[in-house]
């Protein structure tokens, strides 16, 4: 069952620290003559998102900030086709956490990973192409 | 004679006529005619006047050049060894405020560290797409990099 964002529930007694939170962020990113500047969300990222991805422009799709929770599997980035689901593990710290990463197009797996995140240090997805662009995905810890 | 004794004997008329002569016509080219050396002598002749002999000169000149060497020698010591000094000094100074500052800025400082996030294991749920994890280039942060996956047409509503 796939649990709505709406769900996303406070902290309870994992170790996690009550005040941290995820923020996610879906991206779709293309190449443009004069690309304008990017939205301030991003502005940080680009300089590693062109590196990395290949790409100039890169447009905000949708971003959202949770607190994550513990038992209940918590959907990221709200999306009408991507969902990323997130599963506490056990461990960590009040500077890193540990998650079970997947990524679902529509009601299709594509990947599981296991991850730590630290605070500030963002984990980046390459997703399916997208029209003319390409859709990325970010997921980073903030305290 | 060098030209401070030559220019010394013509002011006292004792240079021989030839020097003189010499000398006389070397000074005119340079615009120095006879009036100046008229003045000169008259003001020689005015400090034997009034100014007392001295008895024993040669003691007293010796006293003079004395104190000059010495203040040279001074001058040189002050000249050489106390700015080396100093810039030595400063030297160190330099070298240990570039040591401090270094190990502040350069060298990482475990209590401070915070390790990036890492991506563990990685593995893909579908037979068509592929999932690896890399490095952005700059080693800063790791990307799951997916292949494989169904193309959305443009028309077709993301958010």
């Amino acid at each position: 069952m796939l649990v709505t964002p709406g769900n996303l529930s406070a902290l309870d007694a994992t170790g996690v620290a009550p005040s941290t939170k995820l923020w996610s962020a879906l991206v779709v990113a293309t190449n443009q003559r004069n690309p304008p500047a990017p939205p301030p969300a991003l502005a940080p990222y680009v300089p590693v998102l062109t590196r990395t991805f290949g790409y100039n422009r890169f447009d905000l799709i949708n971003e959202r900030l949770a607190v994550p929770g513990h038992n209940d599997d918590r959907w990221l980035v709200p999306s009408t086709e991507l969902f990323l689901q997130l599963q506490p593990r056990p461990g960590g710290d009040s500077h890193r956490a540990f998650y079970l990463v997947r990524l679902f197009q529509k009601d299709r797996p594509l990947f599981a990973s296991e991850i730590g995140l630290a605070d500030g240090s963002p984990l980046y997805i390459r997703g399916p192409l997208w029209g003319q662009g390409q859709l990325l995905l970010i997921l980073e810890r903030r305290p | 004679m060098n030209s401070e004794e030559r220019y010394n004997r013509w002011i006292d008329d004792t240079l021989p006529d030839r020097e003189h002569a010499a000398l006389q016509s070397a000074l005119a080219q340079q615009g120095i005619s006879g009036t100046e050396r008229e003045a000169v002598i008259a003001t020689g002749k005015l400090l034997r006047q009034h100014v007392p002999a001295m008895e024993h000169a040669d003691p007293f000149l010796e006293q003079i050049l004395d104190r000059i060497r010495s203040e040279r020698a001074a001058n040189v010591r002050n000249s050489t060894r106390r700015p080396a000094g100093n810039s030595l000094a400063w030297s160190g100074f330099g070298f240990a405020t570039l040591a401090v500052v270094g190990f502040f800025l350069l060298i990482p400082k475990p209590w401070t560290h915070v390790p990036p996030s890492e991506v563990y294991s990685v593995w893909a749920e579908s037979d068509a797409v592929s999932a690896v994890a890399v490095h952005t280039p700059d080693h800063s942060a790791f990307v799951v990099w997916l292949d494989g996956l169904d193309y959305i047409p443009a028309d077709h509503a993301i958010q």
